[in-house]
């Protein structure tokens, strides 16, 4: 029968889940026995195993034959926006983790490992394995493979105890800037089942991160083995913030002149004033749909366009303007909306907010600028520091 | 220059194979007595090479069945705030959806924890499998607040939820999603074309409007082997 019209199969999961909750039932206790529970609950018993079942199958409860079936514990999340994760995030909610070292040594990197951290095979690199548990049930079974040459003297640390990430970034100065996730399904074998105390067979979780700075160094391969009826992933999401680049050319377009020329009995003194009140029209509605927007001015720029600039700039790219009026302009901005402002010169890009100004030297790199604002754009919309997004926009060019 | 080692040669040879798609997901792979014949190599030099690809999960090896093959082929990428098939169309997958069920049902108590509304309360429930050129790949189900005038009158085999959702003011903003992994049940295996108990992804997203009020729920069975799950965040 077509589940999503089996009422009554709904009826009973919504039921079971009631009844676990009314009756204050957590991780290890004992559901009543079916027909009592069919009873209870006022449903046939084929319909109640079939809720059971599909329960089961889901890890919301699990089947001891012979006992009957019990409340199964909440799974851990691993939460992917925290990269931080294991230690910080579990003592948060109040469950100790722990962590066993398996083994950790120097070893060569060997040809698949080499691959991901794009060094070579030959090189050394420090392969730390760890069982990490929740409450002493492990979770899962972390494999980091970091290059020997950026994190000298790694053996010294006692990694039951400290948190790697912690380590590099207070001891080596290396900050991770992102963390790339894939995430696959998969079967324990004889060697993982046991060391993560499950049955050979049962599906986990084939996780392979790599880890770099915000200088695209890549500082850590990870693979790790989870159970999937232990954890489960988290991942938040919000809608990225639309930012809208803008140069004379564009905001032209985005008033599409068009819609002037057909207006009739528009009272106003003179064309030019008129393509002006659209572009204001324009650039109000971009703010209303909550977009943020970002001016982008090469050499000397309209004073008119200041005006716009005051009224809706929220980021401000000026390119090889003379020096005096650039910071002109960014002084103007940033008393109103501007929350950034980068003047890009010849050899140094200056980062202007409002607490403080920062300086980048760039050599004699030639910059594209295109490619430059995206990136940097990029950075901001993910609410980076703007130093950070200025260092990421160049490391990736 | 010396010569790579032979179990390394062969290594890189499987793999570029398998990368290429010489081999469907699931296929066997050929025994190691076939490749020892094909290659004329000692059967060491064979398990040294496929232990390399089953360390990286390229062929899975399952006690008494064989040696398979498990790449996925499809990378649903998860930081993207997207329909299903908005982030398949990303990875050039073109889908069809088609709508098993839509109408207004009562909530009942699991939905309604999640929506924080009452049990008795209605909500929309839409039940929809996505295909990828006829094969069944998600089975979604989803729960809709009733704070909308109508929405039963508009197709969702055609239109995106999303997209009828922000016709009406309501922007999904804010997503938090669950990442399970489970053995599919039997009613769910029949609409992906699967056996019970195969391995899915269930991925559940309660999605926020622009106010911080819950107007989604989302229930998705996808059939795991096919996907590789990844994010690039910070």
């Amino acid at each position: 029968m077509a589940r999503h019209n089996n009422l009554c199969f709904e009826k009973a999961l919504d039921a079971i889940e009631e009844y676990i909750d009314v009756h204050g039932l957590k991780e290890n206790d004992a559901l009543p026995a079916e027909r009592k529970l069919a009873e209870e609950l006022m449903m046939s018993r084929g319909t109640v195993r079939e809720a059971l079942k599909a329960l089961e199958c889901e890890g919301k409860i699990y089947k001891i034959h012979g006992k009957g079936n019990f409340v199964e514990a909440e799974r851990h999340s691993v939460d992917i926006n925290d990269m931080q994760s294991f230690s910080a995030a579990e003592k948060r909610e109040g469950n100790i983790p722990s962590s066993k070292v398996f083994f950790f040594q120097m070893m060569k990197a060997g040809e698949m490992v080499a691959e991901k951290l794009n060094i070579s095979s030959e090189d050394k690199v420090y392969s730390l394995c760890r069982i990490r548990k929740i409450n002493g049930k492990p979770v899962m079974i972390e494999t980091a493979y970091l290059p020997a040459v950026i994190v000298p003297g790694l053996e010294r640390y006692d990694f039951e105890e400290e948190s790697l990430y912690h380590i590099l970034e207070r001891d080596y100065k290396i900050e991770i800037m992102n963390q790339e996730l894939n995430i696959q399904l998969s079967r324990a074998s004889d060697q993982e089942a046991a060391r993560l105390e499950i049955e050979p067979g049962d599906l986990v979780y084939v996780e392979k991160a790599t880890a770099r700075t915000v200088d695209n160094r890549i500082v850590e391969y990870t693979k790790s083995i989870i159970s999937s009826k232990r954890a489960k992933y988290r991942i938040r999401l919000s809608r990225r913030e639309d930012i809208l680049m803008l140069d004379e050319l564009k905001l032209s377009i985005l008033c599409n002149e068009e819609k002037i020329k057909r207006q009739e009995g528009y009272a106003v003194d003179s064309i030019e004033d008129m393509y002006w009140e659209h572009v204001d029209q324009a650039l109000a509605q971009v703010k209303r749909n909550n977009s943020k927007i970002c001016f982008y001015l090469a050499d000397d720029v309209m004073e008119l366009m200041m005006r716009y600039i005051s009224n809706y700039a929220d980021f401000l790219i000026l390119n090889r303007m003379e020096r005096e009026k650039a910071k002109m302009y960014v002084d103007q901005a940033l008393e109103r909306n501007v929350r950034v402002a980068l003047i890009v010169e010849d050899d140094c890009i200056t980062i202007c907010s409002e607490e403080k100004k920062e300086q980048i030297c760039i050599g004699t790199k030639v910059i594209d600028m295109e490619e430059f604002q995206k990136k940097f754009l990029f950075g901001v919309g993910r609410e980076w520091e703007p130093i950070k997004c200025v260092r990421y926009a160049l490391n990736h060019l | 220059m010396a010569k790579k080692a032979l179990y390394l040669q062969l290594w890189e040879k499987f793999r570029m194979q398998i990368l290429a798609g010489e081999y469907q997901y699931g296929e066997l792979f050929p025994t190691e007595r076939e490749l020892e014949i094909q290659y004329s190599c000692d059967r060491k030099t064979i398990r040294k090479a496929l232990n390399l690809l089953v360390e990286e999960s390229l062929l899975v090896r399952i006690t008494g069945k064989g040696t398979f093959v498990c790449k996925p082929d499809i990378r649903l990428s998860l930081e993207n705030l997207k329909s299903f098939s908005g982030l398949l169309r990303q990875e050039g997958v073109e889908t069809e959806k088609k709508v098993l069920f839509f109408k207004k049902v009562e909530a009942g108590y699991r939905v309604a924890k999640v929506l924080n509304i009452k049990k008795c309360d209605e909500v929309y429930k839409c039940v929809r499998v996505l295909y990828d050129k006829e094969n069944p790949i998600v089975l979604e189900t989803i729960y809709i607040c009733d704070i909308f005038p109508d929405l039963l009158k508009f197709d969702l085999n055609i239109y995106s939820l999303f997209e009828v959702m922000e016709s009406f003011g309501q922007f999904p903003t804010k997503v938090t999603e669950d990442i399970l992994a489970v053995e599919l049940p039997e009613t769910e295996a029949q609409y992906l074309n699967k056996k019970t108990g195969d391995p899915a992804y269930l991925i559940s997203d309660i999605t926020e409007n622009q106010e911080g009020k819950i107007i989604e729920y989302n229930r998705a069975y996808i059939a795991s082997e096919r996907f590789v799950l990844s994010t690039d965040l910070f």
